[in-house]
């Protein structure tokens, strides 16, 4: 193969294309995953509580909830999200926008789910036997005791699930919602050239998840030190 | 004046059964120990008496209360037939606060700096002022030696200090009686004494305790009446003089030859 | 996997069909169509000068090219607003399937599989260009390819389900044929070595060169029998009074065919022009 042209041909491409691929690429990359993990968020908690429920039909359902979605391809999720839901909940006036993010949401609150489930199952058990032992309620000695410590196993594991989701978030280019993979699809689809505008792609996408991954990694190591408890209390200028 | 009676407690883990119908009174001001073999029932008996496991069977009563809401296959025909009024549900976190705790592996809670430890706990529970609450952690710091502490983070202590600092966990809450789950076993032998130190000094006020060790020169010392576990049921029980120096049950001299 | 997939997708859609059918019965009008009042076509933007993305223009304006150009004139005709739909080729056959969209005008080829599973529409015509469908190769190859003898052991590639996938097998049975689904990832293989030659519409060719020097024409034309020549718009099997009204609308428009195509490949060409035999015209 004939590199020759490689060079010229992404320079030309990213002087011509380049608001496509930063001011809507990127912009629309970085809402569909920020939407994503945080709606995954809220709703991942909420299943990660169903799943430690007392009762047996609620942890089924969450169950049932988290393996189908992290059983089944993404891209499965996706279609299924844009072409059935729609008809089946007619009076949703949904963008489609809006279908591929409530969809992406779904999957990645599976995945968050058990990241929160995980997070505080790894909490010492003898850290609620204490609590309890004091006479702390079940609510109080979550609240107090273990969800605070849990915390800090959740949260790194919570910035891999958003440079993973940042990943995923391309899938979107299925439907050209005008994140990153699209503007890539947009430029081959007048140039015919591939390698060039992909090579543009993954740079820019390395240069967002690379700096998040050292930052994860960086706040992970100082979340494993104990005393970053009081650290952070201390900038937080709360007393001790 | 009884503290805590257990009346034919029974626990299993699956198969395992684990208490055979134990029963058991616990005076007022009695320092009891609870020795045996590992696998007798000795900390599953203990971890009963505050329901941190829930007995199958059998009754606990504390300071007169019965706290487990077994009953018994009488007073449920009893209930049916209405000669009985349904018992009220019992609400053990009030007991709770009542019985002190001390775990083998101390938990202390590392998110919280050595004073919180101690406070958040009666603030909470008990509605003591902030002020209140400090002021008694001091004192109760002071007593073990740990004063300069008070800051710290638990990560910053060692094995013997976060066990002291887990035994003022369960003071501050003023509580009836102490229950020590091998409150030494998990620690290096350097540090064995000081803790010693601590609850030596505690029972010694007069606080009811149920102690399960296997430090045999300790529960001589310090106990009123020793308990011999093994098979899910007391085997043995007595003065220490006389249970360590005149065993009679083949089980129990089998285990003392062994252990001294 | 994939089949599974498939068959987990066509039940859902099923389910799906019969929740919707009893919502759809009610309306009819005229012409039904999914959204009332608009016209919604799904197209594969990606494919200049048939249908692409003018970045330089936002939200509906930015889809163009003779397809779309075509899809303006059949909802222009019933009367409709039209909404495009983009996503991918593969999807785009879903999106008919499952009645997300009313049909999909995204440069589809006849072919027996499509006239089973859809309404198919009259043959239109982008240009002349559809009714060439030839070879590209590398430039250093020359004529090496322009004849059966210089083809023989050739590795020729050719779209997923596409006419020149039947167009090989028919014409070059002896010669190994490799499947893609995407034009632009072929060309790379192409300038790979995993292709001696790529099977394409001569439009689609002229693009290619247009931006990728290094390729050439390889000199071989297919003859294209007439049931292949042109494109087809896809519906939904049984919308019969929305495929007579598009038949009705390519009818009217035979005569503006040509120069919407011109109108497409200048479109698409505003970044570079280029001269008859496809050069880019520098300076």
């Amino acid at each position: 193969m004939d590199f020759s042209l490689f060079l010229p041909n992404m320079l030309s491409i990213w002087s011509k294309y380049w608001q496509l691929f930063l001011f809507t690429g990127l912009k629309n990359t970085l809402i569909l995953t920020i939407i994503s993990v945080a709606l995954g968020t809220v709703l991942g908690t909420l299943i990660a509580m169903m799943k430690m429920s007392k009762l047996k039909a609620i942890r089924f359902i969450a169950s049932v909830y988290i393996e189908v979605i992290r059983g089944t391809p993404i891209l499965l999720q996706l279609y299924v999200f844009y072409f059935v839901l729609p008809n089946i909940f007619t009076f949703l006036k949904l963008s489609q926008f809006m279908w591929v993010s409530v969809s992406l949401c779904i999957n990645s609150s599976a995945y968050v789910s058990e990241v929160i489930r995980s997070g505080i199952q790894a909490v010492d058990k003898g850290q609620t036997e204490a609590a309890r032992s004091l006479g702390f309620s079940e609510g109080q000695t979550m609240l107090k005791i273990v969800l605070p410590q849990a915390v800090r196993n959740i949260l790194p594991a919570l910035g891999n699930e958003f440079i993973m989701m940042l990943k995923e978030t391309s899938l979107a280019s299925t439907f050209f919602l005008g994140d990153i993979m699209t503007s890539y699809l947009v430029v081959k689809g007048v140039s015919y050239l591939t390698l060039e505008p992909l090579t543009i792609v993954a740079i820019i996408y390395l240069c967002v998840t690379y700096p998040l991954s050292k930052l994860v990694e960086k706040f992970g190591k100082k979340m494993a030190n104990p005393n970053s408890y009081r650290n952070r209390k201390l900038k937080a200028g709360g007393k001790i | 004046m009884e503290m805590i009676k257990t009346v034919d407690l029974h626990k299993s883990f699956g198969e395992l059964k684990v208490l055979k119908g134990v029963n058991e009174t616990i005076e007022k001001g009695e320092v009891v120990s609870v020795i045996g073999p590992s696998g007798g029932g000795k900390s599953t008996f203990l971890r009963c008496l505050n329901l941190l496991e829930k007995p199958e069977e059998g009754k606990i009563y504390f300071e007169g209360t019965e706290i487990t809401g077994n009953l018994t296959k009488e007073e449920k025909h009893m209930i049916r037939e209405g000669k009985l009024p349904k018992p009220a549900k019992v609400d053990i976190d009030i007991h709770r606060q009542k019985m002190g705790m001390v775990f083998q592996h101390f938990n202390v809670f590392p998110h919280l700096t050595v004073a919180k430890n101690i406070t958040l706990a009666p603030m909470m529970l008990k509605g003591k002022s902030e002020a209140e609450a400090t002021q008694m952690a001091k004192d109760l710091l002071n007593r073990v030696g740990l004063l300069d502490k008070y800051d710290e983070m638990p990560s910053n202590l060692s094995g013997g200090q976060k066990q002291r600092l887990a035994i003022i966990r369960a003071l501050a809450m003023e509580p009836d009686v102490m229950l020590f789950d091998e409150p030494t076993s998990a620690l290096d032998p350097e540090m064995v004494g000081e803790v010693l130190d601590v609850i030596k000094g505690l029972v010694s006020s007069g606080m009811t305790s149920v102690i399960v060790t296997h430090e045999m020169r300790f529960a001589r010392e310090v106990s009123d009446r020793v308990l011999f576990m093994a098979e899910g049921n007391i085997l043995e029980k007595g003065a220490p003089d006389q249970l360590f120096d005149h065993p009679t049950h083949p089980r129990l001299q089998d285990f003392l030859a062994k252990v001294l | 996997m994939k089949k599974f997939v498939s068959l987990l997708l066509a039940a859902l859609m099923l389910a799906s069909m019969m929740a919707g059918c009893g919502a759809k019965s009610d309306s009819a009008a005229k012409v039904k169509t999914v959204t009332p009042g608009t016209l919604t076509v799904a197209t594969s933007p990606d494919f200049a000068p048939m249908e692409f993305v003018d970045p330089s223009k936002q939200g509906q304006d930015m889809y163009v090219g003779f397809d779309v150009t075509l899809a303006k004139h059949v909802a222009q005709s019933m009367g409709l607003q039209l909404v495009i739909m983009p996503m991918s080729f593969d999807a785009c056959q879903t999106a008919v399937y499952a009645g997300t969209v009313d049909m999909s005008i995204s440069g589809f080829s006849w072919t027996e599989d499509r006239a089973q599973n859809y309404n198919i529409s009259d043959y239109y015509h982008a240009g002349d260009n559809e009714d060439e469908q030839v070879l590209i190769t590398l430039a250093s190859n020359g004529d090496k390819y322009a004849t059966l003898d210089g083809l023989k052991g050739a590795k020729i590639g050719a779209q997923n389900a596409s006419l020149q996938q039947s167009l090989v097998n028919e014409q070059l049975p002896d010669n190994d044929l490799t499947l893609f689904t995407d034009l632009g990832t072929a060309v790379l293989q192409l300038k790979n070595g995993d292709f001696d030659c790529i099977a394409v519409a001569k439009g689609n060719g002229d693009a290619i060169i247009a931006n990728n020097p290094e390729i050439a024409m390889a000199g071989f034309n297919f003859v294209v029998d007439e049931k292949y020549t042109g494109n087809v718009v896809l519906l939904q099997k049984g919308a019969d009074e929305l495929t007579a009204a598009v038949n009705a609308a390519l009818a009217s428009s035979k005569d503006q065919w040509e120069v919407w195509y011109n109108e497409a490949k200048s479109i698409s060409g505003i970044d570079q022009s280029y001269d008859d035999q496809g050069n880019v015209i520098t300076g």
